[in-house]
């Protein structure tokens, strides 16, 4: 069952859209407050989207993690795009806001800054245009985890 | 899912970090992955690919392999 019920597309919708807009990481009784639903539903809804992987939430609490392509804490994946500076989950999550935004219809052009995990120095992804370009240009993806496992221990992946 | 200076610099974090490599591609399919699994995030009818649709993905981005199979 891959199907998400109407009240948890507005509250998935809801923490994306507040995110996109640079406001605090949602809660539950902002999303509430936003969608003027109850904050028992609302929770509800929360362990709903996490339980379908939509979301992740911190263990035992309903304090957001991620969002993807959104984090809910700062991250070393920044993304800047127009006036605005988002945080990431990973490198394919940074990318995926860029994309995100274009599919709304929003400024496709943006930067990603991170830095590489063996030596620290500072690497960059711009997106012009529609294509990528990696600074330096010997920069890789690497992904540790294997595909059938990354939900396994999603904060590790 | 990080972004390393080189390929090398993977091998070396991966040898310093006792994790073994897993999956090295250039940031033009890492493009393209992204431009396939984000596109319509923000529609309201968007829901979790099934792992046929992932697996679909993964393969039109040029990502295929053990490592990207999610049915074993």
């Amino acid at each position: 069952m891959n199907g998400i019920a109407s009240f948890d597309v507005d509250v998935r919708l809801a923490i994306q859209h507040t995110l996109i807009a640079g406001r605090p990481t949602p809660t539950v009784a902002s999303v509430a407050a936003e969608l003027k639903a109850s904050e028992t539903d609302v929770a509800a809804a929360f362990d709903r989207l996490a339980a379908g992987h939509v979301i992740v939430l911190a263990p035992g609490t309903h304090d957001l993690l991620m969002s993807a392509p959104f984090a809910g804490r700062p991250t070393d994946f920044a993304v800047t795009t127009g006036e605005r500076t988002y945080a990431a989950n990973c490198i394919w999550d940074a990318l995926g806001v860029a994309v995100m935004l274009a599919g709304a219809g929003r400024r496709v052009d943006a930067d990603v800054r991170t830095t590489c995990a063996d030596c620290g120095a500072s690497l960059g992804l711009a997106v012009r245009d529609g294509t990528v370009r990696a600074d330096p240009a010997s920069a890789v993806a690497h992904f540790a985890v294997p595909a059938a496992r990354w939900w396994a221990d999603i904060g590790f992946t | 899912m990080r972004l390393f200076r080189s390929e090398e610099h993977v091998q070396r974090w991966s040898a310093t970090a006792g994790i073994a490599v897993g999956a090295i591609f250039p940031v033009d399919s890492l493009w393209r992955l992204a431009e396939l699994w984000f596109h319509d995030r923000l529609s309201p009818g968007w829901r979790r690919r099934t792992p046929d649709e992932a697996q679909a993905i993964f393969s039109t981005a040029g990502l295929t392999g053990d490592f990207w199979r999610l049915d074993g």
